[in-house]
């Protein structure tokens, strides 16, 4: 399984990389700390159809938040799935 | 915002102390487990220290120490202390408040008002163009005292950052150093004495700050 990690936390995304990996359920940890950055990752892999499974996404970050990361992707929703928890 | 700022580095920190017990102790890992413990920590000391200086600041605005203030002295004394960055920067003040301006407020409060907003006109400057600032004060005929602060600096689109602009731990220029403290202070300040203070702003094309006084 593909996941993607979008946290400008580097200690979040470091300490979500050791849990996740210690699971060994999954293929590919991809990290962004730069949400800009991560949103231009989805949209090139939703135009090749490598979208990862499961993207683990921060709310709290700086330039765009989570849930604006969100609403730029609303065109493809009916490729995902969104679940909040905090 | 402020309990995601305490809970975020707190969950990082129990859920790396639990991790540490699988770890081989002495191990690359294990050091690098340790050494974000530790940031987590630190980050969690600085939330609660913040937080304790907004409630010593908070519980200092209710006391009866307001004063009249030159504006012009606080404003010079703010420019003084920011003398060599303004300087690297090649960055001119504009200065233009009425001989005998008054305020009536905490003298430190007027003075970190001023402080915050100067120092930001530096922080967020463009870097192709010498920093330009100006800085006007007048009093408004049945609106009382008016105090606008323009700069040409880098500017930030109002439309993405909406009403966060104020709000406390909201950042938004992460290449600059900084922890949203700055702005969350200014408008505490302000509207502790009455006062109210609006922004105008777009990419590249610097900013005002309009504060308004009764």
């Amino acid at each position: 399984m593909d996941v993607l990690i979008i946290d400008d936390d580097p200690t979040s995304v470091f300490l979500a990389k050791l849990l996740l990996s210690s699971t060994g359920l999954f293929d590919k940890l991809t990290t962004y700390q730069n949400p800009v950055d991560a949103l231009s990752f989805i949209k090139v892999q939703l135009v090749d159809n490598q979208l990862p499974q499961v993207i683990l996404l921060d709310i709290n970050m700086p330039l765009i938040d989570g849930w604006q990361l969100l609403d730029a992707l609303m065109p493809y929703q009916a490729q995902i799935q969104a679940k909040y928890w905090k | 915002m402020v309990a995601h700022n305490l809970r975020g580095p707190m969950s990082n920190a129990i859920g790396l102390v639990d991790a540490l017990g699988s770890i081989e102790p002495n191990s690359a890992m294990h050091k690098e487990v340790y050494t974000h413990v530790k940031s987590s920590l630190q980050q969690l000391d600085q939330v609660i220290k913040d937080l304790d200086m907004i409630l010593s600041v908070r519980n200092r605005e209710g006391l009866p120490d307001q004063q009249d203030v030159l504006l012009e002295q606080i404003v010079g004394q703010v420019i003084q202390d920011l003398r060599d960055d303004i300087n690297k920067c090649r960055g001119t003040v504009k200065v233009s408040i009425p001989s005998g301006f008054l305020i009536r407020t905490n003298q430190a409060n007027l003075y970190s008002i001023f402080f915050n907003l100067l120092s930001n006109t530096i922080k967020y400057r463009a870097e192709q163009r010498p920093l330009r600032v100006e800085l006007t004060a007048k009093e408004t005929a049945g609106h009382g005292k008016l105090i606008t602060i323009s700069d040409n600096g880098l500017g930030i689109d109002l439309e993405k950052v909406g009403e966060n602009m104020f709000k406390l731990y909201k950042r938004f220029h992460p290449q600059h150093s900084g922890r949203g403290l700055g702005l969350y202070l200014v408008k505490m300040h302000i509207e502790s004495i009455g006062g109210q203070i609006k922004v105008s702003s777009q990419p590249d094309q610097g900013a005002t700050f309009k504060i308004t006084l009764l």
